[in-house]
């Protein structure tokens, strides 16, 4: 106790006492220094304060979190049979007391009914996307689509997304040509989620490129949506953007849309040679015999690579109609087209193995070695 | 009155399953994690357990495997809740002798359907 008067009556004498006969430096010190202090008293004041607002409105927030939690709750169970506007009408009176002037509370309701709407589905995805609506929640989302800044547009149309707001596809159809990568996938992903009627518009309208990640996030999606409709993707085979031809084939593929088989046949002299090569592949996969007799017409003026591809299709497609054109690239000066060529006979079975037989008689050591080579059937390609 | 042990990390999930359930007429009792699904486990009798997969401390494929080996619960029927993707994992709970399995987003009406007819299989063959 002693020591804490004796302070006080020092800090008495200091600065009030004997103030007026120090120094001018020592007076100016002792003045900086109280301003020192009372600045440290008044930050660690506001630290206080602060983390006690923060404390009680997180408090605050988490009561209200379980309110709202068990609102939703009762609003799922309410009547299975009752229709969702009906349902949600009869709860609104109690969700309009929740105080969703503020946007903590605001937030809390939306991130609930987005994380829900993804683990419900039917009359209960229904009812959160009504409560949703009838709330007006979708105010600050359709205010955040026209926001200057890309993260925000983003958010909004992830939240109109998860919530099925439908009413702002041509909104979200803008960005999915827009120059940012993240903003331009995200409203792609979300126009052919919302956009049922048509939902691949976009590739109309595209002329940024659509990059090999956001392809595999797309085709994710639409393989994924079941309710979809799939149109004739050979509609955009002659698309000026080369990354929609490309993802435009995956997808002719993976629906096996036999009817975009001729314009397959267009892309085997496109300038693209990416492209070039994934057509030529795809109608080997999709055994095109109708394309045999281009690839044949096409073969000459194509590079080495494209060569390959034509004769691996060729092999797939084994048809038997172009053994005299294998035969004939046998013996090619380059060794990557004789490999594939005798591959792609070897594919056409006993017809196949027959001209290999012959061929093996007549070759030179070299050939004898590749015919060999592709006829052991240890050796898997 | 058939008892459910509902096993969930998601806060509105755990109580619409439980206000759904609770309507029809079912004991639920309500675990929030895998350890304490387990807990309760091993303190009571259920008629039907229903789980998430992907949780906390003890994950849905622990529980399941926890009541399949186990030598009196292992004849309790079990569904489990899991995300679209996690098809491997279902495939998994299969092997490790999971009764059902439901894909989110599902309809509460569907897991109810589903849930009935576990209880009344469970009291024919009781």
């Amino acid at each position: 106790m002693d020591i804490f008067v004796s302070a006080g009556n020092y800090l008495h004498d200091l600065f009030i006492s004997r103030f007026s006969a120090h120094p001018l430096y020592i007076t100016l010190s002792l003045l900086i220094m109280l301003l020192c202090v009372i600045g440290i008293a008044e930050v660690l004041f506001y630290i206080l304060i602060r983390r006690a607002t923060e404390f009680y409105q997180l408090k605050r927030d988490a009561d209200l979190k379980e309110r709202i939690i068990t609102m939703l709750a009762n609003i799922l169970v309410f009547h299975d049979s009752d229709d969702p506007g009906l349902v949600v009408s009869h709860f609104i009176p109690r969700f309009a007391k929740l105080p969703l002037y503020r946007s903590s509370i605001r937030r809390i309701l939306v991130s609930e009914l987005i994380s829900n709407h993804r683990n419900f589905s039917g009359r209960t995805a229904q009812v959160l996307t009504e409560l949703y609506m009838q709330l007006k929640l979708d105010k600050r989302a359709r205010k955040n689509l026209h926001s200057p800044h890309w993260y925000k547009q983003i958010e909004a149309i992830r939240e109109l997304t998860e919530m099925n707001v439908k009413d702002e596809c041509d909104r979200i159809l803008k960005y999915t040509n827009h120059r940012q990568p993240q903003l331009r996938i995200e409203a792609q992903i979300a126009f052919v989620k919302l956009c049922v009627d048509n939902p691949f518009r976009f590739l109309d309208i595209v002329k940024e490129p659509v990059l090999d990640w956001h392809q595999l996030i797309l085709f994710e999606v639409i393989t994924k949506t079941e309710t979809m409709a799939r149109p004739r993707f050979a509609f955009w085979l002659n698309s000026e953007n080369d990354s929609v031809v490309s993802f435009c084939l995956k997808l002719i593929e993976y629906y096996q849309q036999f009817d975009a088989l001729p314009n397959l046949i267009y892309l085997i002299n496109h300038h693209n040679l990416t492209i070039r090569a994934t057509a030529i592949e795809i109608l080997g996969r999709m055994e095109a015999e109708m394309a045999e007799s281009h690839l044949v017409a096409a073969f000459t003026n194509q590079p080495t690579k494209i060569k390959v591809k034509i004769l691996n299709t060729l092999g797939l497609i084994a048809s038997g109609g172009c053994l005299a054109f294998l035969n004939s690239h046998a013996k090619n000066k380059e060794f990557p087209v004789r490999m594939a060529a005798i591959r792609a006979i070897k594919a056409h079975r006993q017809s196949g193995r027959e001209l290999l037989d012959t061929l093996f008689n007549e070759a030179i050591a070299q050939d004898k070695a590749i015919i060999k080579h592709v006829l052991d059937e240890r050796i898997k390609v | 009155m058939a008892k459910v042990l509902v096993i969930e990390d998601e806060e509105l999930m755990i109580k619409a399953l439980e206000f759904r359930l609770k309507k029809d007429g079912y004991d639920v009792q309500l675990a929030r994690d895998g350890a304490q699904g387990i807990e309760i486990l091993d303190n009571n009798t259920f008629d039907l357990v229903i789980t998430d997969i992907m949780m906390p401390f003890v994950s849905g494929l622990e529980v399941v495997s926890y009541i399949k080996s186990h030598p009196i619960m292992k004849d309790t029927p079990v569904i489990v809740l899991s995300s679209i993707g996690l098809e491997r994992v279902v495939m998994e709970a299969f092997e490790l002798g999971v009764d059902d399995f439901i894909t989110k987003p599902f309809n509460l009406g569907e897991l109810v359907i589903r849930v009935k007819k576990f209880v009344r299989q469970r009291d024919v063959f009781n």
